[in-house]
């Protein structure tokens, strides 16, 4: 009788049922093409509209600046090189943070190897962008400004709006990676001056494979999938009926109950984090202790590896990810804690709890348990001694691989 | 991702812990890659009658030094350090790809606490000296180079014997192995709270003998070098 424990909400989560209900009749009942004239392509033209709509009313912004993608990735990637290309004749310049995501970070990387010229802004130690820096860095040619609303990994939460205008003072296009902000800060594109926003499904109690971007009116974008008329011409290919549905209704949800969800979230999170910090001794908070995401706990042990951590904990049947070098496949440590300073072993070290709101104290009790006896069993065999935790350094890994 | 071998060994690992008496201390790695692995050999008249380890890793590093330490037990030295990464990953079964350097560090781990001993033995015993077994990758233009700063030191013939042992260990420092000089040093500066791992005295004691100090001297002068080849400059007094 093992406990089953989910405590990675922040890799994705389980759809709601009362979004499943609402997909179901667009897999059987309501099969017709949305592209179509006739009823059944209207009746699935009419589900894909709510859909626009009630994300559009979730943000703040009108139903026809709302397009639909497979994903977060596709709207990043998409928004940053279409942008960048689309604004060529203005200037060749972009902003972002090193705390981006992969798709924004990795576009860019793209971009600079076209002859863009691009300028990744540094972050303090509990993960903000500065706005003097920003502002330093700003110049006449600079075409686009991408700062994520909220970081994945270590929860903390941008200060938006001040970002926002400082980039509409400027008159430069400002773009923001909203995928886990959505449902857990209030966001209104229209009254924090965005400009552009992607939001996916599957971090909101919604289906996978489908994800939003908010282009703004009059915001030059070009095409990213060529040959159908679908979403202004500018993403082809036959939408994806249900999903597009499934994303519509659980945006509605989440930003409906923000909130109420969001204060239960944050007192189990500062539960869990007062808990570990006390119980267990070189431990610290990665990111801002107030300003983070209400589901999202990000700690650093010393002394020990955080894939370890997180496959003794899955033996346990409790479920986390770490952001060390051992976990990812190409044996890179998370740039995010890289980025805000922390010293390689903790970077190793650190292992996210993300909650749910199905999860509850006495889950939270059980995992502080398991915890402490893991990271008991995992120092016993480590060769840092206490005194060295945090002098890990940050030279470069110079083992063969 | 990782067989049910690895889990299982990885759930109760072998050989954790520190070894009391050890005479032979590796360690190898860095926080940056992930993964710091020390090897603790207790060595007798040639053979390894007990290994243990501390790791700071993945399942992988953890579980390739567990069968490491669990492989060599029994071994001759000589033995040991002819034991390969694919031995262990044979051992476990295996790795997935990119967790393999986990036993190449395991590899080295076992080379570098072997080193370790053969240097405070071979001050007792000369001979032990001439089966240095880990070969460094020797650049010829980084040995030339070394030689000729040693020429500006004069050595005495003691250090002119010393010379041969210490130009390769030196060169090791630039490939993963641990540098000799920090694992001798890492042994005394050992945590007050953690049991005593080797005879700090006696240790203290080889080492005032031979009053070694290493001052690394970047090689940026000299052109020669792509590794950054450290020379040492120390005066040895055979007391």
């Amino acid at each position: 009788m093992e406990q089953k424990i989910y405590l990675d909400n922040a890799a994705t989560t389980p759809l709601s049922r009362e979004v499943l209900a609402e997909m179901m009749p667009y897999f059987d009942t309501v099969y017709g093409n949305p592209s179509s004239i006739h009823s059944f392509g209207r009746d699935a033209r009419a589900g894909v509209e709510q859909a626009r709509e009630r994300i559009a009313k979730a943000i703040g912004c009108r139903p026809s600046e709302i397009y639909f993608t497979s994903g977060a990735t596709e709207a990043n990637n998409w928004v940053i090189e279409g942008i960048a290309s689309a604004n060529k004749h203005k200037g060749n310049h972009i902003i972002t943070s090193r705390l981006e995501h992969p798709s924004i970070l990795e576009a860019c990387k793209k971009l600079e190897k076209q002859g863009f010229r691009v300028t990744y802004l540094n972050a303090d130690k509990n993960g903000f962008v500065r706005i003097d820096e920003l502002l330093h860095y700003v110049c006449p040619d600079t075409i686009l400004i991408s700062v994520m609303a909220a970081n994945n990994e270590i929860g903390t939460i941008q200060n938006l709006q001040a970002i926002a205008q400082t980039a509409k003072e400027k008159g430069v296009i400002f773009h923001t990676d909203a995928v886990q902000a959505i449902g857990a800060v209030n966001i209104n594109v229209a009254e924090m001056g965005i400009d552009s926003l992607t939001l996916s499904g599957h971090k909101l109690n919604g289906p996978k494979g489908v994800g939003a971007l908010y282009l703004r009116h009059g915001i030059a974008i070009s095409k990213l999938i060529v040959g159908g008329e679908q979403e202004n011409g500018l993403r082809g290919g036959t939408l994806n009926t249900p999903a597009i549905v499934g994303l519509g209704r659980a945006v509605e949800l989440i930003t409906r109950d923000i909130i109420i969800n969001s204060k239960k979230l944050r007192m189990l999170r500062d539960y869990f984090i007062n808990q570990v910090l006390t119980k267990i001794e070189l431990t610290q908070l990665n990111g801002h202790a107030i300003q983070r995401l209400p589901n999202n706990a990000n700690i650093a042990f010393g002394q020990v590896e955080g894939e370890a951590i997180m496959l003794m904990l899955d033996m346990q049947g409790i479920a986390v990810s770490t952001g060390s070098a051992c976990s990812s496949n190409k044996l890179e440590q998370s740039h995010v804690l890289s980025a805000i300073g922390l010293p390689n072993d903790l970077i190793n070290g650190s292992v996210r709890f993300s909650f749910s709101l199905s999860n509850t104290r006495q889950e939270v009790d059980y995992v502080v348990e398991k915890l402490i006896a893991v990271v008991k069993k995992l120092r016993d065999m480590s060769p840092i001694a206490k005194s060295q935790v945090g002098k890990g350094g940050n030279d470069e890994c110079t083992t063969r691989k | 991702m990782y067989n049910e071998k690895v889990m299982k060994i990885f759930a109760n690992p072998k050989n954790a812990g520190t070894l009391r008496g050890a005479n032979g201390i590796g360690k190898v790695g860095n926080a940056a890659c992930g993964d710091i692995m020390k090897i603790f050999l207790k060595i007798e008249d040639g053979i390894i009658v007990d290994a243990k380890f501390r790791t700071f890793g993945c399942a992988a590093a953890i579980v390739s030094s567990s069968v490491a330490c669990e492989l060599i037990k029994g071994m001759t030295v000589e033995q040991a350090l002819g034991v390969t990464n694919r031995q262990i990953c044979e051992e476990i079964g295996q790795l997935p790809s990119h967790k393999i350097h986990c036993s190449v560090l395991a590899e080295e781990g076992i080379a570098a606490a072997i080193k370790y001993y053969r240097r405070r033995m071979g001050l007792l015993e000369k001979k032990e000296k001439k089966q240095e077994a880990v070969k460094p990758r020797t650049l010829p233009a980084a040995k030339q180079e070394f030689d000729t700063k040693a020429r500006d030191f004069s050595f005495t013939p003691v250090a002119e014997t010393e010379k041969a042992e210490f130009a390769p260990a030196k060169q090791e420092e630039s490939a993963p192995a641990a540098p000799v000089a920090k694992t001798s040093n890492f042994a005394l500066e050992l945590e007050a709270e953690e049991p005593l791992v080797v005879d700090l005295a006696y240790e203290a004691e080889l080492l005032y003998a031979k009053q070694e100090s290493y001052e690394s001297k970047s090689s940026k002068a000299t052109k020669t070098t792509t590794t950054t080849t450290t020379t040492t400059t120390k005066k040895i007094n055979n007391e």
